[in-house]
């Protein structure tokens, strides 16, 4: 690694950041042609999915199928998860800084990039799910009426918001540092590190109490939501760490050490598990007593009324994530990298549907009058989710692409020599 | 990447096809994105920049009503007039349902409909009636798509409709304000300031408010002239709507249209704050009861029965 | 006898045999429209088992007898429905029934109200079944 060299010291931060920037864009485009593949392929499901969304805006909402009986759907629910991986990104960050495991320090940039991937998808999944996009600007504080603090979707601007710019201050000060050749100096970072662990629950936390602060609708409204939202997030997020880090070692130069891989699983043991016995308390407690508080439990796990269109999903949901849970425990799991990677997808997907269709769609039916209108997406939403999550998988890969020159200490790359 | 021997700088190849990539990229995103010109193009500029309705001035509010009634001549070839009647002094808004008169023949919902120009296609109202044997009080027992001719033997008929609750849910989760409640107790909504979130809608307990999922329809000939700015004028595209006790008859003393369409005479409205109106009457004389009432909403909206 | 209507207290009103059959004949001619000879020969009487002249002054029927003998022009109807429906007309009196058209502030302006015959048929007074609005619509994909 090359040393402090005087004409760097000297050039002022306004000349060599810009430069610093103009690097990193050429480093996150510079690649083989698999890597040009892969990029021009979500590049075009992106734009699909822009293109879906600007005739939802310029023909309305009724491109959709949500109603006035089920009036959130795939975009919030795809909004609700990927706020949980935003937030299950920073898992890393614990071992690392809380625990001192240097070793650990390497990967927890891709961690913090994760998150910076995910809320910039949750903000689009906002975005396009506003009935007047043009009016966004009546959110911002001080130009537009701001409903803070009563508003918890106030809260969740703020925070979430927050979380992105603390993060972007990590890695960006980390890569900045690496790129004049400097060590990090820790006053710089460390603080900001331990804040995004805290700040990492409150995104979640604000996010499920958007839910569970209202009382007309029995299935959200209850104390356990915040925490099942932080353990389903404590899932998702290291279960596609883990699966990022395979494809690293597949796809580039960089090889993963153990110990990170060893860490992420034994927190998913502990976090699927909890997972599931959540889930076991919230069903012991809705169907318990019986009564009509639980016709949304009932509908989404037995069917209501002979309306059954969520029973396969969220069934499937909980078997994936059983046989993930049960897989994570095997003792093969110590030493087969394809049963943890396939185990790995399984619980990400089974987390995906459980926060989504098993968890805002059945909020809403039956309605608060108890009529009983199901939902299923129309093809204008799945292009437009497709389209993000397109967009959030190119972000993740520009930045894995700046960030593994870094780990590797081939610097003199990102300087340019 | 190849260097000449020569001071002449050279771009590689590798450059020149990230620029056109980035090119077409670029131009393919300004094409996928075209259909927003569409509904640009329906938005002025100062439409887009308009203010909430709380820091309107006078001259704001003129110049603004004008631009609405031009709009609506121009979409809807209907020549309208909005007006912005302000609440009273000394009058909160109260209105009772007699559940043992109400026959369901959904006339208010018709009449709603008819009033508050909604949209033709989607028959929407702001009052949902419900159908429910005379034994149970639950909703869960009841259904509002009922076909039959009414009144059945039996059965009770509850309209549902905004309750403008004391201690309305939906007001608190609002991000941006859009809606609040007045003075004299209603409830109302910016229709220029609402971003469309729907949080409100998931928010209140007697789904009693709706979303404008595509541009109203209406006949120019059926279009309601006398309009409110709060109240019933034509909705955009894309922003929340509900019922406002007719904010436009009543604040000028007129009985709401769900009111006079009723056949039965099974709705009592008035001022909860006069000691002499017939919803005072009612509440004290009566036996009354709100919905849901567990949930703390606190509801304007009374059921009463007359045995 | 019960009346099988329910006083203003929310309790059964009875009312004695005296406050209708002291000066009435029980029976007789007009117990049924079938014996009329002119006019309204074709009406049923759907309401609480009465006869024709429980209300109607009869022969002549040019008025109506309320309970107490006292005579009624046709145009002070309401009075007589209101001496079993008490409750009813107590309720019409305060607002809370026949519905209404016009101002709820009456310092600003009218109201109309309706008559009770203009809802009710005084033979058969029960409310028709009528076919209601059509049903708010549904949006479903099935």
């Amino acid at each position: 690694m090359e040393s402090h060299v005087a004409p760097v010291e000297t050039t002022p931060h306004w000349i060599s950041y810009p430069r610093f920037v103009f690097r990193l864009l050429v480093l996150a485009t510079d690649g083989s042609l698999l890597f040009y593949a892969w990029m021009t392929l979500l590049s075009a499901v992106a734009l699909v999915g822009a293109n879906a969304w600007a005739q939802q805006v310029a023909e309305g909402m009724a491109l959709t199928h949500m109603s006035d009986h089920v009036s959130w759907g795939l975009y919030i629910a795809n909004f609700t998860f990927v706020v949980g991986v935003a937030a299950g990104g920073v898992m890393m960050v614990i071992p690392a800084y809380v625990y001192h495991d240097r070793k650990m320090h390497d990967v927890v940039i891709f961690g913090e990039m994760l998150s910076v991937a995910a809320i910039l998808m949750a903000q689009l999944f906002v975005l396009v799910d506003l009935g007047r996009p043009d009016r966004f600007w009546h959110l911002v504080p001080g130009i537009g009426q701001f409903n803070w603090p009563l508003s918890l979707l106030s809260w969740d601007v703020l925070v979430l918001n927050g979380y992105l710019v603390l993060n972007l201050h990590i890695c960006g000060y980390l890569l900045y540092m690496r790129y004049l050749g400097r060590e990090p100096n820790p006053k710089w970072y460390v603080p900001f590190v331990f804040l995004s662990i805290v700040w990492a629950i409150s995104i979640h936390t604000v996010t499920a109490f958007l839910y569970s602060g209202l009382g007309g609708r029995p299935l959200w409204n209850s104390a356990l939501l915040a925490p099942r939202f932080l353990a389903s997030a404590f899932v998702a997020g290291p279960a596609f760490l883990i699966v990022a880090l395979h494809a690293l070692g597949r796809f580039t130069s960089f090889r993963v050490e153990e110990r990170p891989l060893k860490i992420l699983l034994s927190i998913l043991r502990i976090t699927t598990l909890l997972n599931l016995f959540m889930l076991a308390s919230e069903l012991f407690t809705e169907f318990y007593s019986g009564g009509h508080h639980n016709a949304s439990a009932r509908y989404l796990f037995f069917g209501y009324h002979g309306h059954s269109a969520l029973v396969p999903w969220i069934w499937t949901a909980i078997a994936l994530n059983v046989g993930a849970a049960i897989a994570f425990f095997h003792p093969r799991a110590r030493t087969s990298a394809r049963l943890v990677i396939v185990a790995c997808l399984a619980t990400f997907v089974g987390v995906w549907i459980e926060k989504g269709m098993g968890l805002i769609v059945p909020g809403f039916v039956p309605s608060p009058l108890h009529e009983i209108v199901e939902y299923q997406p129309s093809l204008v939403e799945w292009k437009v989710t497709a389209g993000i999550w397109a967009f959030g998988l190119l972000v993740y890969t520009a930045a894995l692409k700046i960030a593994v020159p870094v780990i590797t200490g081939a610097s003199g790359k990102i300087r340019g020599t | 990447m190849s260097q000449d021997d020569t001071k002449k700088p050279r771009i590689s190849r590798r450059t020149a096809l990230k620029v056109a990539g980035g090119t077409v990229g670029a131009a393919a995103f300004a094409r996928a994105m075209a259909p927003l010109m569409t509904f640009a193009d329906g938005i002025s500029v100062e439409e887009l920049l308009q203010d909430h309705y709380k820091q309107l001035s006078s001259e704001d509010k003129v110049r603004i009503f004008r631009r609405l009634e031009d709009e609506t001549r121009r979409k809807y070839g209907a020549d309208v007039r909005i007006r912005d009647p302000q609440p009273a002094e000394h009058v909160k808004f109260g209105y009772a349902l007699n559940l043992s008169v109400c026959i369901g023949c959904r006339q208010c919902a018709k009449a709603c409909h008819i009033e508050n120009n909604h949209d033709r296609k989607s028959r929407n109202a702001y009052i949902r009636v419900f159908e429910k044997d005379k034994a149970s009080m639950e909703l869960a027992q009841a259904t509002s798509s009922y076909d039959h001719p009414v009144p059945v033997e039996g059965r009770r008929y509850m309209p549902i409709q905004c309750h403008q609750c004391d201690n309305p849910p939906c007001v608190d989760v609002c991000p941006v304000k859009a809606t609040w409640k007045e003075k004299d107790g209603i409830v109302v909504i910016d229709y220029n300031w609402c971003i469309g979130c729907r949080y409100c809608e998931a928010a209140c307990p007697y789904h009693a408010r709706y979303f404008n999922w595509t541009e109203p329809e209406i006949p120019a000939e059926e279009v309601t002239p006398d309009q409110g700015y709060l109240s019933n004028r034509i909705r955009p595209q894309g922003v929340m709507e509900k019922c406002t006790f007719c904010l436009h008859r009543t604040r000028e003393g007129r009985l709401p249209a769900c009111l006079e369409a009723c056949p039965a005479g099974a709705r009592v409205f008035g001022n909860l704050l006069d000691p002499e109106s017939e919803i005072r009457w009612v509440i004290e004389n009566k036996r009354v009861y709100v919905l849901k009432e567990d949930q703390g909403t606190e509801p304007s909206f009374y059921y009463f029965f007359s045995e | 006898m019960n009346t099988g209507v329910s006083g203003p207290d929310g309790r059964a009103a009875r009312a004695p045999c005296g406050t209708c059959h002291g000066f009435v004949q029980p029976k007789g001619k007009y117990a049924t429209a079938n014996r009329l000879e002119a006019f309204h020969k074709g009406v049923e009487i759907a309401h609480g088992g009465q006869s024709c002249r429980t209300c109607h002054t009869v022969p002549g029927f040019d008025a109506f007898n309320l309970a107490g003998g006292e005579k009624v022009s046709y145009d002070e109807v309401m009075r007589l429905c209101g001496q079993c429906h008490a409750q009813r007309l107590q309720e019409y009196d305060r607002g809370a029934h026949g519905g209404m058209t016009g101002y709820w502030d009456l310092r600003r302006g009218p109201r109309s109200r309706n008559h009770c015959l203009d809802c009710h048929n005084p033979h058969a007074p029960a409310i028709p079944r009528m076919t209601p609005a059509p049903a708010p619509f549904y949006r479903t994909f099935e």
